[in-house]
């Protein structure tokens, strides 16, 4: 079925809005891995797209041929397993033959627990310490004036992103307009005035202005949210129809919690989503993994991939480089994507997400998409021979060979 | 309407009772009873078997990861603190085990389905036995059984030692995407993306055949 049905990476957006169900639509055939609001988005999505229900049905008949065929395993080889097991069990107790000595050394009572005794001791070594600690410490040579930086408090440095938004779109929301909601009206008529001010004792005040929101509105009646006072509490994508992009839901913690809604099209939402890449460090891995699925599907606007490059060098979770890398192949140019894939195979130390890198690496290949270099076979040889990774030690043998037999047909 | 809720509620009881009774065994094992233990290997060596034999792909070394996983069990029992079920934590270590397995492996051949000798000499493979044992009683459906099995042997391979471990742990043993991501040392996310991956793959091998 599928063969007729593959599209090209740029064409159908209606089949690319569709691949944004695909995710759902696998764990829901996984089965009770969604919750009941997203089984019933996606049970509404599938009444009205026969191509996802097509889709979702043969999901279901390959799964199920998949387990009709999955057998127990074979009687005599689980009962070998059981044999030798028993021996290895008996082996091992035999090897307890020196704990068993040092209980004739130490007499039991040594080894054997004793509450009140321990707790005696524990509490006569912590009236010890508390008597002597402190003359030790009072002791101490003065430390030297210019050493004050080091023992003081380390501030964290947060640039800010200040958000601007118009104080009228709060009371009646356009659908393309990014709305905050949950503030309540106190909050409204707080976020009305200019920039919330910081706390003189807040370990941002310092931070330096790095980020400056991409649309600020000149002329309306602003307000400012500011990032160095709020964290970004959760990322929901929910999908919509054919060539819009998917809508972003923002959970923002900060003193007054709110949600803001809209695409990534919308100014807010992008200078967020940008600003929680750019500072992965202050984020969950679900918020950045969050970020980078929202942001992908505007991967080729320049900021956004530097958003998304910036993921894929630094992150910290495998997910959310894997995701980046996902995200910038559709986008860049292939000899780019090439290169980014042998660095993350190269640097990664996460075998997933060298496996999703030699995957792309072999479909580009597969599909004559990548120009072979010294560099590139020189690479793929060495994870070939040395990758700790017998999958991608496979695979990239099987890549170098694509690559191989493609130069010799050129020439 | 009440007979259902009649029905879930003694299912509840049952699935209750059974954790205590599990509990105790545990406990016991724990305190050093052998019997206990063998009890406990009893009762889930086959699906650690299955695991092992569909993570590394070969009789021999699902044998040695089935022992090393029951090993480590014997000896670390006494730090189950029964924060999760025993057999989460039981496969936990078995698929640990087998990814160590696949890491350390020195030969760089590809994977192969397990073999084992037939009474003959001859060899058939994990998944021509399962055809054997299902379609034993009409040679058209055995052919076309076998048929199928390489079929699903050669999809299977397309899979990563990961994606693999995510979809048998996922589909076959029923565990949740959370606790297979904990398993792996790994995030839920991970573990979707790499059940989403095995998955396309999977689809992309078999359409052809359906």
């Amino acid at each position: 079925m599928s063969q007729n049905r593959k599209f090209g990476r740029h064409e159908g957006e209606a089949r690319a809005a569709c691949e944004d169900w695909q995710p759902l639509l696998s764990l829901s055939a996984a089965g009770g891995e969604l919750d009941p609001a997203e089984e019933s988005r996606l049970s509404a999505h599938l009444a009205e797209c026969a191509e996802c229900s097509d889709d979702f049905a043969c999901e279901k008949q390959t799964l199920a041929l998949l387990a009709a065929q999955h057998g127990e395993p074979d009687a005599a080889l689980l009962a070998g397993c059981r044999a030798g097991l028993q021996d290895a069990l008996d082996r091992d107790e035999d090897r307890g033959w020196i704990s068993r000595s040092l209980g004739i050394l130490l007499p039991s009572s040594w080894v054997s627990p004793r509450p009140a005794w321990s707790a005696a001791i524990l509490l006569a070594i912590g009236f010890c310490v508390g008597m002597l600690a402190p003359r030790l410490l009072i002791h101490q040579p003065a430390a030297p004036a210019t050493a004050e930086h080091h023992v003081a408090p380390r501030a964290v440095s947060r640039p800010p992103v200040l958000l601007a938004r118009n104080s009228s779109s709060l009371q009646e929301t356009a659908p393309n307009q990014p709305s905050l909601q949950g503030a309540g009206n106190q909050a409204v008529e707080a976020a009305s005035a200019q920039a919330v001010p910081l706390p003189a004792n807040s370990p941002f005040a310092s931070a330096p202005a790095s980020y400056a929101p991409s649309n600020p509105a000149p002329g309306s009646a602003l307000a400012a949210i500011d990032m160095r006072q709020a964290t970004v509490a959760g990322i929901n994508l929910l999908p919509s129809g054919a060539g819009v992009p998917p809508e972003v839901r923002l959970q923002l913690a900060a003193p007054q919690p709110f949600t803001m809604q809209g695409t990534i099209d919308d100014g807010n939402v992008r200078d967020v989503l940008l600003y929680v890449l750019r500072h992965g460090d202050l984020f969950s891995p679900d918020v950045r993994l969050g970020a980078v699925n929202a942001l992908s599907p505007r991967s080729q606007d320049p900021a956004v991939h530097s958003a998304l490059s910036h993921a894929l060098r630094q992150d910290a979770s495998p997910a959310v480089r894997v995701s980046a890398l996902q995200a910038l192949d559709s986008s860049a140019p292939q000899d780019l994507v090439a290169r980014m894939l042998l660095d993350a195979m190269s640097g990664d130390q996460d075998p997933g997400v060298r496996e999703q890198a030699i995957d792309t690496l072999r479909s580009l290949a597969d599909a004559g998409q990548i120009a072979p270099s010294d560099h590139m076979l020189s690479v793929l040889k060495d994870h070939m021979r040395n990758d700790p990774d017998q999958y991608i030690r496979a695979q990239s043998a099987a890549v170098v060979r694509e690559l191989v037999s493609q130069q010799t047909g050129n020439q | 309407m009440s007979m259902s809720v009649a029905i879930e509620g003694d299912a509840r009881q049952a699935a209750l009772a059974a954790a205590a009774e599990e509990q105790a065994l545990v406990r016991k094992a724990q305190s050093g009873d052998r019997l206990a233990f063998d009890e406990l290997v009893r009762r889930y060596d086959r699906d650690v078997l299955r695991l092992a034999l569909n993570v590394v792909h070969q009789a021999d070394e699902a044998r040695d990861v089935y022992q090393e996983s029951f090993l480590r069990v014997y000896r670390n029992l006494h730090r189950f603190r029964f924060e999760c079920s025993f057999y989460t934590w039981l496969y936990r270590i078995v698929t640990n085990t087998a990814l160590d397995h696949l890491r350390r492996r020195t030969t760089r051949r590809e994977d192969q389905a397990p073999e084992f000798p037939d009474a003959d000499g001859a060899t058939h493979d994990f998944f021509d036995r399962q055809a054997e044992d299902r379609a034993s009683a009409s040679p058209e459906k055995q052919l076309l059984g076998q048929e199928l099995n390489r079929h699903i042997q050669d999809a299977m391979k397309s899979l990563s030692p990961r994606e693999r471990a995510v979809f048998e742990l996922k589909h076959y043993h029923g565990l949740r995407l959370r606790a297979i991501g904990e398993m792996l040392g790994t995030s839920e996310e991970t573990a979707k993306n790499s059940l989403f991956r095995a998955t396309k793959k999977l689809r992309a091998k078999l359409d052809a055949i359906r």
